[in-house]
């Protein structure tokens, strides 16, 4: 299994703050599934750029507060 | 669970049972020496012909029981999977596809010894059904990768 990626989110702190969003009310907003919203809240999956835009429009907040790059994280080749 | 993955669940466990059944029956066939084309083809009509009734019900149930849609559009996770999922089946069959065809001197070889009646029609009804295993050995071997890839998601 390839490692998660250097990614954190803070999509479960952002739900909660939006009235205990559920995962299938988010998944339903961005046209996903609610497995792969699970998936990208767990970090067991990095989400397509669009994706991650969604999901902040959905917040009403900067991409930049759902994501964050690891600081210090392994670069790649 | 998501649909695609009741989908690839109830296709694994069907193909299992009823093409495992088919070739089984096949393989024993061959065994006793006694290849009836005719026979044959009407066994894979009638194997085929459960699968799809097996599956379309079930999945509908499926989607039934689970309030989802029958056939929702793929979201860009189960894009991948499908996408990885099929390159391993594509490229599974078409190794396959290569060995049955170094494998069909030896065919042609176990034809003319053991069904001296008709070789060229024991040679066709073997390399057939080499074709149709390699089929849907690629396919369950397909789905059971959409399945890996979506327990490791969860």
């Amino acid at each position: 299994m390839p490692p998660p990626p250097p990614i954190t989110n803070t999509i479960r702190r952002l739900r909660f703050d939006h009235g205990e969003m559920t995962q299938q009310q988010l998944a339903d907003a961005i046209g996903m599934t609610r497995q792969t919203v699970a998936a990208i809240e767990q970090n067991k999956y990095s989400p397509s750029l669009e994706a991650a835009f969604r999901i902040a429009e959905v917040f009403g907040v900067e991409i930049g507060e759902v994501f964050q790059w690891k600081a210090g994280a392994k670069k790649g080749p | 669970m998501t649909m695609r993955e009741k989908v690839a669940w109830i296709s694994v466990l069907t193909a299992l049972v009823i093409f495992g059944w088919y070739f089984w029956s096949v393989w024993t066939d061959f065994a006793v020496r006694n290849l009836d084309g005719d026979v044959l083809f009407w066994r894979f009509l009638w194997c085929f012909g459960i699968a799809v009734v097996i599956m379309l019900p079930a999945s509908l149930l499926a989607a039934w029981l689970g309030r989802q849609d029958f056939d929702p559009p793929a979201d860009e996770l189960e894009t991948q999977i499908e996408a990885v999922s099929n390159r391993f089946g594509l490229a599974l069959l078409e190794v396959a596809l290569v060995a049955i065809v170094l494998l069909s001197k030896a065919v042609t070889d176990i034809a003319r010894a053991d069904f001296a009646a008709d070789p060229a029609g024991a040679t066709a009804i073997m390399l057939v059904n080499l074709v149709l295993f390699a089929t849907a050995v690629a396919a369950l071997v397909r789905d059971i990768i959409v399945i890996v890839q979506y327990r490791r998601y969860a």
